[in-house]
């Protein structure tokens, strides 16, 4: 009884990527990419792939005008190419050998829902990097499986396809590299990659999913990272107040359009114009530039930031620029969390830059006063500056079912509500970080030794895209 | 007390780096190099003793930010710097290498494009240095060691700081 439960949330869970892939493609739609940087479509295929099977589904995908024969299974497979507004440019960056594809996209999503890839079974991704919060978890360090916690805060994640240079320290370029530390980091979720791929080949459906991502079922740790990295390129943040002014459908409040001045404009104190000189790092659409900076937390900074990735003194204490977007979900704020509120952060800005030998020259130089060291911003400018930040808040983006866990789609009405969450309750629409389908199908077996096995053809339902993949890829292989 | 030792321990640094002791400074700073790669023959990596041993020239402009007074910058002229690595400067800037561009990254991920002919002498009277000093002292903390002075152009936002590397490319359209 209680494995049919279980069976049926799991199918459901699965059969959701006919859903999803069919939300994805309403977005996603296929648009010739930027000629600079060809991401996916125009690679070559080095082989047949089964991937191409998945638009069999009655997926639009099978309807994109650059597959020209999609239910040809020796088409090569449909490119997902992200859709975003035209402000954003198109300085995005996905690897030549991890091109994004609908079913790539979707495994990602589930791996990074997945709480097997843990030592305890019981911390995901989405742990720290909780959607309702912009993917962030609301905490200064993150404790990991062994209850030790993180020396920095967990960043939010969005627009990351536009980002080449990841952690606060920018040590890893790439996603993919980018994933392993927290997946085996002893302090995170502290599991080998080898065990990860050992775990999930024993979970009914996820050979399946690799096969359908990476034309054939082997689980590796290069197929891991690849797939959540996918998906994380995939989380765009678009739908904000700001988004909607920059398109010309949203007419900004007072405080916003004088915030927004603010933020836009460098001090010159010597014409009389006031300004708080934010846009310097956090300008453009994207509200971030790729850069490493001294923001003046410390004069003399204890963790050393960018300086232990390259060894140069320069660097002592430079951490990346963060976007701004969804800013007020992602609190506390800085590498350390050393900031509760936005008004702390401004009042940091504007009134307490500690100098040091690497304080970055545009925070040295930034003055309202001729001759002054301090921005001196007012209060009523502050909160200017945060009714502006207040507007890059994006409230379809942290309710998108295309981001949110897939694994608990049909048991999450019956999880119990007790949870103290108390930020996620007002926010949230999800049980983040656990996939209670699988929770409960190992817990069965006890956490220790999980012996997941696939369960017979019998529970899969009929009509279930899973299934019809499942019964394409064994005709294939015959 | 802590607090304090530090923060004489930094203004101390700052001071060393912002010229009172230039030549300690330098020392100090053995780590700072700046990397021209890309299309060029030979590839290099220099510091600033190489800069300072190259041909020096200086140009004196209107102070950018508060202070409007004249200063004076010398260094280098990035032409020479990229004639050494054997980029196609000179008789060779034609055809296909009109295309090719020279993007300059700072170490705090800043980057700023030149075009190649914008550099060369024979088709634009901007010089565009590779600055050491400033009014006869290393650069200020945070801008130096080496820094771009494109003097003529209004906006600074191409005087780019800290220069790490400069990368000889084609436009590949």
């Amino acid at each position: 009884m209680r494995n049919a439960v279980i069976t049926g949330a799991w199918w459901f869970a699965t059969a959701f990527a006919g859903g999803s892939l069919a939300l994805m493609a309403g977005r996603y739609k296929e648009v010739p990419p930027p000629t600079s940087r060809p991401p996916s479509t125009s690679r070559p295929s080095p082989s047949p792939s089964p991937i191409s099977l998945f638009p069999i589904s009655t997926s639009p995908i099978s309807a994109s005008p650059i597959s020209p024969s999609p239910r040809i299974p020796s088409a090569p497979p449909a490119a997902f190419v992200p859709e975003y507004p035209s402000y954003f440019g198109n300085r995005i960056y996905i690897p030549a050998d991890n091109p994004l594809t609908p079913e790539g996209v979707y495994l990602g999503r589930m791996l990074f829902y997945e709480t097997k890839l843990s030592a305890n079974n019981k911390l995901s991704c989405a742990s720290c990097h909780r959607q309702e919060l912009a993917f962030t978890d609301g905490r200064a360090f993150s404790p990991g499986v062994d209850q030790i916690p993180t020396t920095r805060n967990a960043m939010s994640l969005q627009n990351l396809l536009w980002v080449r240079q990841l952690f606060w320290d920018g040590r890893a370029s790439g996603l993919e590299e980018q994933a392993l530390t927290p997946l085996t980091n002893t302090h995170e979720m502290g599991q080998s990659m080898l065990n990860s791929a050992a775990k999930l080949r024993r979970i009914s459906g996820y050979p399946a999913l690799f096969k359908a991502a990476f034309g054939n079922d082997t689980i590796t740790k290069e197929k891991i990272v690849k797939a959540i990295a996918q998906f994380e390129r995939t989380l765009i943040s678009d739908h904000s107040r700001y988004d909607g002014y920059l398109q010309g459908s949203y007419q900004p409040s007072q405080a916003e359009t004088d915030g927004m001045n603010l933020f836009m404009t460098d001090p010159q104190p010597g014409k009389g114009i006031r300004g708080a000189g934010c846009a310097h790092c956090h300008g453009g659409p994207k509200l971030f530039l790729e850069q490493f900076h001294n923001n003046g937390l410390d004069s003399a900074p204890i963790d050393p930031g960018r300086a232990a990735v390259t060894g140069m003194a320069a660097d002592k204490g430079r951490f990346r620029v963060p976007t701004l977007r969804n800013i007020a979900l992602t609190a506390p704020y800085m590498h350390d969390g050393r900031f509760a509120t936005l008004r702390e952060v401004l009042d940091h800005y504007s009134d307490h830059i500690a100098e040091g030998p690497t304080l970055s020259p545009q925070l040295r130089q930034a003055s309202n006063t001729t001759g002054g060291h301090a921005l001196a911003l007012s209060d009523t400018e502050k909160r200017s500056v945060i009714s502006f930040l207040l507007m890059l808040t994006d409230s379809t983006f942290i309710k998108d079912p295309r981001y949110a866990d897939p694994h608990s789609y049909k048991t999450r009405e019956k999880t119990k509500t007790g949870e103290t969450k108390a930020q996620v309750s007002k926010t949230g629409s999800q049980d983040q970080g656990q996939s209670p389908a699988l929770e409960t199908q190992s817990s069965k077996r006890g956490p220790q030794n999980p012996t997941l096995k696939i369960l017979p053809a019998k529970h899969y339902p009929q009509k279930s895209m899973a299934h019809k993949l499942i019964k394409l890829i064994k005709s294939v292989n015959a | 007390m802590n607090k304090q030792t530090n923060y004489g321990l930094s203004l101390g640094i700052l001071l060393l780096l912002s010229g009172f002791l230039p030549a300690r400074a330098q020392v100090k700073d053995t780590t700072a190099t700046l990397s021209v790669q890309g299309e060029v023959l030979h590839p290099l990596v220099l510091k600033a003793p190489d800069i300072a041993g190259m041909k020096r020239i200086q140009v004196t402009v209107k102070g950018d930010g508060q202070d409007a007074s004249e200063q004076t910058y010398s260094g280098v002229a990035l032409s020479t710097i990229l004639e050494q690595a054997g980029a196609t400067m000179g008789r060779q800037l034609r055809g296909e290498n009109m295309s090719k561009y020279v993007l300059i990254k700072s170490g705090d991920g800043y980057a700023v494009l030149f075009s190649l002919a914008e550099l060369d002498s024979a088709f634009s009277d901007k010089i565009v240095m590779l600055a050491d000093q400033l009014n006869g002292k290393p650069l200020p903390a945070g801008k130096g060691p080496f820094r771009i002075v494109a003097a003529g152009e209004g906006k600074h936002a191409r005087w780019i700081w800290e220069v790490r590397s400069v990368t000889v490319g084609f436009a590949k359209e």
